[in-house]
């Protein structure tokens, strides 16, 4: 629930119970005053009567309202308030009265007079009340929601603008996080804490990132070296042939460790987006491309390839970048294909799917895509390749996706629409 | 043929320059920027091996310098950095070829044959071995005078062969000469032996001396030895 919303809510439901308490003793008070002045009114009516009465002036009687009864012996005057429920003939219903009963000796005769009026029905006001109360607490809401509208567009603009930076952040950007200056303290001092912890993190990394590629620079050097020397042994005319294979494994091994420190070399910049020249690359060509630099590979395993291209398909990118796509995903299905199988090379409109058979890979397939996941761990293999694929597809916003049927395993490369010419 | 080497390790310079001198050139060291620089403006090189990185300046501006001073020499640039950027600004400046670090050396020989014959013959003149005679302009191969109808692999390999004769050389580095960065696919490398196992026949067939010997577990050596 966003912040507003949750406001709103709050703010509804403590003016609806406010409104409500307000609604109540509105009503209570209402029907006590008009009872009251009912009452003061009956009873100074009742006085005027008495006066009349006394005076001898004619009066008039009128049923109910007003009862006059003459009483035949004296009686203890007094006077009682009370309400009482009558049949009015005019309305036609049953209607409440309030009414005033006294007894008076006046001139030596005594007199039951009763007086009696009509009071609102407490219904008939309710509605009202509620309804005028309703119209305010509606207006006072919409008011309210108006405002707070407006005061979070204005006030809490630093806060959201903050943290739509904050999602779009990554540390392997150049510049600080752009957030708006804010007089509020709070939003000062949450971006300063931003600016803080963010330019730790893209420092920290920027210093880790720079290590290990000054690290894998500087091993280039010594790694010549040493092949260099070992080259220079194996040359010795006089090495016997189990000294020949011994220089030769530690030949071999410099060899593939000068290819990780590469790969891994590779991987970084990439991640670094230093490829940055685009241009529009022919996917299709790329791939018979590398068909054609793959052909001893796959005629040594005996590999039948299946290629369909629907149409051409050309996507914006680093051609250095798609042709290390291709070639690593070409040279996945071949490494781990079985002899005589097939490999399958379909490119439509915005993807490229290479299935090939082989052994199921043990681990989760999402581990695929890890760096130095091998699918079978005793091979040569660098088990960096798809790693590599999927660090190209993430710059480029492109999804790579790997699934097994049946012992067929596919890599499908869905090229982003916009990447496509 | 004479050769200025630029490199600031002083182990791989040393190791370098002893090969290249094995190779028959005559070369020269330079270990610093400073040192190459005076190099440079003093003699006449008809090849400079240059590492970019150097500690007292960049070798691109070496390159830069060296071009003006003389046009005509071939250049070979060496880098720790296997990067796009460096290699196209380098030859944008007029360098001939460009190799990663670490390198085989056999392969460096081999770009440094390849400069020779497009610099100095331009690539008109015939690389002799015994009977075996390489057009390199026109790709041809001839053995006693018999055209000898070789595949572009096999071309190259017996180009590398012969320009690194005598010498024993791994199957690793005759992979990565032949399919470069593709090399790595080579979990066995059965494809070398096919394409060798080719090119002995297609010599033989010709009349040819088969001059590769297979130096178990290790590679292979082109000799007449």
């Amino acid at each position: 629930m966003r912040l507003l919303q949750k406001t709103n809510r709050i703010y509804t439901l403590c003016a609806t119970l406010l409104f409500l308490v307000g609604g109540v003793i509105l009503f209570i008070r209402i029907t006590g005053i008009i009872e009251e002045e009912a009452a003061e009114q009956l009873l100074s009516n009742e006085q005027r009567i008495a006066l009349k009465l006394k005076l001898g002036q004619p009066y008039t009687e009128l049923s109910p309202v007003i009862e006059i009864t003459k009483l035949s012996k004296r009686r203890t005057e007094y006077i009682a308030l009370k309400d009482t429920i009558f049949y009015d003939v005019f309305e036609g219903e049953m209607e409440k009265f309030l009414q005033v009963t006294s007894i008076r000796n006046i001139n030596g005769q005594a007199y039951r007079l009763v007086l009696r009026q009509m009071l609102v029905e407490p219904k008939d006001y309710l509605g009202s009340i509620g309804l005028s109360l309703a119209v305010v607490l509606a207006l006072l809401l919409l008011c309210l929601a108006v405002m707070n509208r407006v005061i979070y567009r204005k006030l809490w603009r630093p806060f959201y603008q903050g943290l739509a930076s904050l999602k779009d952040f990554s540390v392997y950007q150049n510049s600080p996080l752009p957030l708006l200056e804010s007089n509020i303290q709070e939003f000062t001092e949450l971006n300063t804490a931003i600016t803080n912890l963010t330019g730790k993190v893209r420092f920290d990394f920027h210093a880790l990132k720079e290590f290990s590629e000054n690290a894998s620079h500087e091993m280039q050097t010594p790694l010549a070296v040493i092949q260099a020397k070992l080259d220079e042994l194996l040359q010795d005319e006089n090495l016997s042939e189990q000294q020949a294979s011994r220089i030769q494994v530690a030949h071999t091994s410099v060899n593939k460790l000068a290819r990780l420190n590469q790969t891994l070399l590779l991987l970084t910049k990439i991640e670094n987006r230093q490829f940055i020249y685009t241009e529009a690359v022919d996917v299709r060509l790329m791939v018979e491309r590398q068909l054609q630099d793959s052909e001893d590979f796959i005629q040594g395993k005996k590999l039948h390839i299946n290629y369909t291209a629907d149409t051409a398909l050309t996507v914006m990118a680093n051609p250095a970048l798609v042709e290390i796509l291709i070639s690593n995903l070409l040279r996945n299905a071949i490494k781990h294909n079985i002899p005589n199988g097939d490999i399958n090379i379909a490119l439509t409109k915005y993807n490229l799917i290479i299935s090939n058979p082989g052994k199921l890979f043990s681990h989760d397939p999402a581990q695929l895509f890890e760096r130095f996941s091998k699918a079978d761990p005793s091979s040569a293999s660098l088990g960096l390749g798809l790693a590599i694929v999927k660090t190209i597809c993430n710059i480029y916003g492109w999804q790579v996706k790997y699934e097994t049927h049946q012992q067929i395993h596919f890599l499908q490369v869905g090229f982003s629409s916009d990447a496509l010419l | 043929m004479k050769i200025l080497l630029v490199e600031d390790e002083l182990n791989l310079l040393k190791a370098t320059a002893e090969y290249l001198r094995k190779e028959g050139y005559v070369c020269e060291e330079a270990a610093t920027f400073a040192a190459a620089e005076d190099k440079m403006a003093t003699y006449q090189y008809d090849i400079v091996i240059l590492d970019i990185t150097l500690p007292d300046g960049t070798g691109l501006d070496l390159l830069q310098q060296f071009k003006k001073e003389q046009p005509d020499a071939g250049v070979l640039i060496v880098s720790a950095r296997n990067s796009l950027d460096d290699k196209l600004t380098g030859l944008d400046l007029g360098a001939d070829d460009y190799i990663t670090k670490p390198f085989f050396m056999a392969e460096l020989n081999s770009r440094v044959n390849a400069i020779i014959r497009r610099r100095q013959f331009s690539g008109n003149s015939a690389i002799v071995y015994n009977e075996i005679e390489i057009i390199p302009d026109a790709m041809q191969v001839k053995v006693q005078g018999n055209q000898v109808e070789l595949t572009k692999k096999e071309y190259d390999l017996l180009l590398y062969f012969i320009t690194n004769k005598n010498r024993v050389l791994t199957k690793e580095a005759i992979a990565e000469h032949i399919w470069g960065d593709n090399a790595d696919f080579a979990d066995n490398f059965d494809f070398i032996y096919t394409h060798i196992k080719n090119l002995r026949r297609k010599i033989m067939q010709k009349g040819g001396t088969d001059y590769v010997q297979t130096i178990y577990g290790v590679g292979y050596k082109f000799t007449d030895r």
